[in-house]
């Protein structure tokens, strides 16, 4: 299981990880609004978000080499927005600023996830208001993505023993792997049945919101809204 | 005496069009531990599905306590009905064993400190109280096996089942799950293929044999009858 590594993390102990996981969400949700609503994004900006990004890290005591190995599998999907946006525009530094952007935004959705375990994210953004629907959606696919993560784990390990991988074996390896995850899946889905599941899920450990979490927010919101007034960043 | 769980006439077909019970009775009494033994697809784990309504009767009729196994019931029964699955790892989903044992205590409304003291007990029934606050992962196979079985103990069940609870085992691992079970209070319904493990807790067995019981008795005279032992070349 993975998926627990980054639960490892977010049971860690550091200033961010004793926050309310409501403080935590909305401070990134209003980072990420700011720096998706900076315009234009300049090299300045940059500097000053991923110092930003920066300081968060080291509040969170996480391996600053974990961080950036995660970073790096997020890098590709921004590379080839950069690249279409540079041939349709020619703006080399529009699509420098689209990676930066991106990065630094997943930097601190990285940090969120590894300081508040995921039970505690979830529970934080359903005592935010967000419809139970889509908490319990949400849950169910964090829970069954590492199933299929294991389930492929476990598939190329039986390839790796008998020759390795084929892309001509692909198609029904990936049939293979959904039909094997989906089985896994819903016997997974009738142990929690069994034990009383009914969409919701309420934790052993439930943080109160404190004045440090208040100062969070305001002094997050006063920083970001003193740079944005005062040097447009 | 009559019996906590009454099944009769139970037949069930999978979606696939496969015949998985074809009118199964069974009983199963106050204070006794019921072993089902029988070749793989064979019916065991079906039957045992619908004790708890996680696979609904197409034909037949289940009880429990009393109570008949349908959509009105279900919470109830499930509160009856401690149900610990075949595979450990799919009934460790929690980050933590803590967390995972009082999954069941959260979902019922109990406090979280309610459902953590409970959830300790139960944790110390099985002897794993010094792992609490360890990933299930990093657990053996046998620690996963106990810590999966105080996540139904904490629940406190009327009625026991265990779907092939020795799988993937080792000897050790099985002697102190049967010794454990033994302890165990509740009557229980345990599937198996594994001789010595039935005799080791077994008061009364069923023989499945395609869907069908073939035999109910002894688990004695089942494995005698139905040449359950494991007879290895040498």
């Amino acid at each position: 299981m993975k998926h627990l590594e980054v639960d490892g993390w977010s049971r860690r102990s550091s200033p961010l990880h004793r926050l309310d996981a409501r403080a935590k969400l909305a401070t990134v949700l209003v980072m990420l609004a700011f720096i998706g609503s900076a315009r234009p994004w300049t090299a300045r900006h940059g500097i000053f978000y991923g110092g930003l990004a920066m300081a968060a890290a080291f509040a969170s005591r996480l391996s600053w080499r974990g961080l950036a190995r995660r970073l790096t599998m997020v890098l590709p999907f921004p590379l080839v927005f950069a690249g279409m946006s540079w041939l349709a525009s020619g703006d080399a530094a529009d699509a420098a600023g689209l990676v930066t952007r991106s990065i630094t935004s997943a930097a601190f959705a990285l940090i969120l996830i590894g300081v508040t375990t995921a039970p505690a994210l979830l529970d934080g953004a359903a005592r935010l208001g967000v419809p139970a629907v889509l908490i319990s959606v949400t849950q169910l696919l964090y829970r069954y993505l590492f199933v299929l993560f294991d389930q492929s784990v476990r598939l190329r390990n039986a390839a790796a023993c008998r020759g390795g991988f084929r892309w001509s074996a692909a198609a029904g390896a990936a049939a293979a792997l959904f039909a094997s995850s989906e089985d896994r899946a819903e016997r997974i889905h009738r142990a929690m049945v069994a034990r009383g599941h009914h969409g919701a899920e309420r934790l052993l450990t439930q943080t109160h919101w404190r004045r440090a979490d208040t100062c969070l927010l305001i002094a997050t919101l006063a920083v970001l809204l003193a740079a944005r007034l005062l040097w447009r960043l | 005496m009559a019996p906590l769980i009454e099944v009769r006439g139970l037949e069930f077909r999978y979606p696939n069009g496969a015949e998985a019970l074809r009118g199964v009775d069974l009983d199963l009494f106050p204070g006794e531990t019921l072993i089902l033994l029988g070749a793989n697809g064979s019916g065991k784990t079906t039957l045992l599905l619908h004790l708890n309504g996680l696979l609904r009767a197409q034909a037949g009729r289940v009880t429990v306590c009393g109570l008949e196994v349908a959509p009105s019931n279900l919470a109830a029964i499930r509160n009856k009905v401690g149900f610990v699955f075949q595979d450990a790892d799919d009934q460790l989903f929690m980050p933590t064993v803590l967390e995972d044992v009082a999954y069941g205590l959260l979902n019922r409304g109990l406090s979280a400190e309610a459902a953590r003291a409970s959830a300790l007990d139960a944790l110390a029934e099985v002897g794993l109280s010094d792992l609490a606050g360890r990933a299930p992962y990093h657990l053996s196979g046998g620690e996963k096996r106990r810590a999966a079985l105080a996540g139904v103990l904490a629940m406190l069940p009327d009625i026991l089942v265990f779907d092939e609870p020795t799988t993937a085992l080792d000897p050790p691992a099985q002697r102190n799950l049967a010794a454990l079970m033994r302890q165990l209070a509740p009557p229980k319904i345990v599937s198996t293929h594994d001789a010595a493990f039935a005799r080791a807790i077994g008061s009364r067995a069923m023989f499945f044999e395609k869907g069908k019981v073939a035999g109910v008795g002894t688990v004695e005279a089942i494995i005698k009858e139905f040449d359950w032992e494991a007879h290895l070349p040498s």
